[in-house]
């Protein structure tokens, strides 16, 4: 059984009086087994956090359907959510309460004790800054927060929207230490995060969603795996090269670069794609495979070119 | 093994967990504790001067059970408008920082989410009239006369605490579907003062001078309909027959008091009026 299972999940904003209607989720089918640490991936506005809001309740579908647990009703969703730890965005709590206040409340709402506070604090670091009011915590604190919130009942799934937004290498690599620690005991985890390389790290599948559609989910070794890319340099000039690679019926495409030429081209045809220049007079002397990583897989998909800091 | 039994969103537990948490977020929320402060302080000003009064001059007296006609007097409208901001502050910045979205993650359904403020509407109206109440009855005891054998805290007193409690609804409701509505403390206080002060005070006027006949109708306007209800004496009877037989000491008419059924009544009716549109606008619109 599915963990997360969503049937063509479409939003539609009106844009109110004056403004444009916005299709903000288009037809998004994705599924999350259990045990998945799952990266939701797509550009600002790519309709990541619309998605998650659909799944935690606080947006409404305009059609569709998604099944947590394998529960669709509103009831048993209810129920179902009760299953799920999430944060999304920014975190989000009481200013003027302190951190052990803050989990105090959502402990009330899962049904939990005060020990269970503690244990969240201790497990997120949080222990002796417990009485700082939230509004005097760093974000890194305020991140950490969140993710104590989250675990609270032991969920099985845990959703996490940009959890590593705004924090520095060190406040990134503690909030990637937490999340590996929870993939590495067993909970699924759906997470959507702008720090391709975390992702590329730390989840074991990928969705890419881009102007409200899902246009890729597989395994991460999957993805990075099909879009292996070979590195190739001959006795001919490189435009030459580039050229007879481009004509090779198993190519994608091939790029000029300073010392080489990148043939798009899947591993098992490399043989064939060898033979194939060698009859149009061109012998190479170097052939390499180069793995593409998961942010130039993610870049030619959504067709980005600006720099990464700009895709979220 | 099923999650249903331990999670207090899926049972009736979910009600005494927003009753708490509604009570623990306002009680620590400096807004909330200064208003209430303020309304306190005017309170104790108001009834302790009158206190004061009594033991002071021989011509001035202020003791129960006649000290109820001042505490629901007039001035009972200060409730209403204190305890309606103090809903206003409470709410709106729910969704200034986002809080409300994540109770909802955190597993309050978005229905028991509304209830959740329908609870603490009710709770800040309790909280406003008891402080009232404490303040007037500790500085009428001064002046109260044990051993007249009156009754001192006579059922009408309760009637006019139930009738101020359903007006302060009335009031609080339409705070309580601003705020839903536009989601920010600034413009939902601008919208509530405007429609008190603009909608039912301005409006009438200028439209009772084109059109006379209209003028009787104004009075069920939501909030003119709340002072419809303030004064001790539409409770107790005791209290209308001293004020009759005060007028026709002076030679005047004896006024007229209005039916405070009706008027509860039209109180309640506009409660119930404004918390369903805050119902179907909440239920509509995302978090």
């Amino acid at each position: 059984m599915a963990v997360i299972e969503t049937n063509a999940l479409s939003k539609r904003y009106s844009g109110g009086i004056r403004g444009t209607p916005t299709l903000a989720v288009d037809g998004v089918s994705l599924t999350v087994e259990p045990g998945q640490v799952f990266g939701f991936l797509g550009p600002n506005g790519s309709g990541k956090t619309t998605t998650i809001g659909m799944l935690l309740g606080i947006i409404t579908p305009t059609s569709g359907s998604f099944r947590l647990f394998g529960n669709e009703g509103p009831r048993e969703v209810l129920a179902a959510r009760q299953r799920i730890g999430a944060t999304l965005e920014y975190p989000n709590f009481y200013p003027y309460l302190t951190c052990r206040q803050n989990l105090e409340l959502v402990a009330r709402v899962k049904g939990r004790t005060a020990e269970d506070v503690d244990r969240v604090l201790d497990i997120v670091g949080l222990t002796q800054r417990q009485k700082t009011r939230f509004k005097a915590c760093s974000l890194g604190m305020k991140q950490r927060l969140a993710i104590g919130a989250t675990l609270f009942g032991d969920p099985e799934l845990i959703v996490l929207d940009e959890p590593a937004n705004g924090l520095d290498p060190a406040g990134q690599r503690e909030i990637r230490d937490v999340i590996r620690s929870l993939g590495d005991q067993g909970k699924t985890i759906f997470l959507s995060s702008h720090i391709l390389h975390d992702v590329e790290r730390m989840c074991t599948h990928v969705g890419i969603i881009e102007k409200g559609r899902l246009i890729r989910q597989g395994s991460v070794a999957e993805l990075t795996d099909t879009r292996a890319q070979a590195s190739l340099k001959s006795d001919a000039d490189d435009n030459t090269l580039a050229a007879a690679v481009r004509d090779f019926p198993g190519a994608a495409g091939a790029e000029v670069r300073d010392v080489d030429v990148l043939a798009d081209v899947p591993e098992a045809a490399l043989s064939e794609l060898n033979r194939f220049l060698m009859e149009r007079g061109i012998a190479l002397s170097h052939m390499s495979m180069e793995r593409q990583s998961l942010e130039s897989v993610f870049m030619r998909l959504t067709d980005e070119s600006e720099g990464f800091g700009e895709v979220a | 093994m099923s999650h249903e039994h331990s999670y207090p969103a899926l049972g009736p537990k979910i009600w005494a967990v927003l009753l708490r948490n509604e009570w623990f977020k306002a009680r620590h929320r400096l807004a909330f504790v200064v208003t209430l402060g303020m309304y306190v302080f005017i309170n104790t000003m108001t009834h302790g001067q009158s206190a004061y009064d009594a033991l002071q001059r021989e011509d001035r007296e202020f003791g129960l059970p006649d000290a109820w006609s001042a505490m629901f007097g007039g001035d009972s409208i200060l409730l209403l408008i204190f305890a309606s901001i103090a809903i206003i502050m409470l709410t709106s910045s729910e969704f200034t920082w986002r809080t409300s979205r994540q109770n909802v993650i955190d597993g309050v359904g978005k229905m028991q989410w509304f209830w959740g403020k329908v609870i603490l509407l009710v709770l800040v109206g309790i909280v406003f009239l008891a402080s009232k109440l404490v303040v007037g009855v500790a500085a009428a005891m001064i002046g109260t006369d044990f051993s007249a054998g009156e009754q001192i805290f006579p059922l009408s007193a309760f009637a006019a605490s139930g009738a101020l409690l359903i007006a302060y609804l009335n009031a609080g409701g339409l705070a309580l579907l601003v705020s839903l509505s536009a989601r920010a403390a600034g413009p939902a206080m601008a919208l509530w003062f405007f429609w008190i002060t603009m909608g039912e005070q301005l409006l009438p006027a200028i439209l009772g001078r084109i059109a006379p006949s209209l003028q009787p109708a104004f009075a069920y306007l939501p909030f003119a309909a709340t002072q419809q209800v303030l004064g001790f004496a539409l409770f107790d009877e005791r209290r209308r027959e001293q004020i009759i037989a005060g007028a026709a000491e002076a030679g005047q008419a004896a006024p007229d008091f209005a039916d405070p059924m009706l008027w509860t009544a039209v109180n309640a009716g506009w409660a119930i009026l404004f918390l369903t549109v805050a119902y179907l606008i909440f239920r509509k619109r995302d978090l």
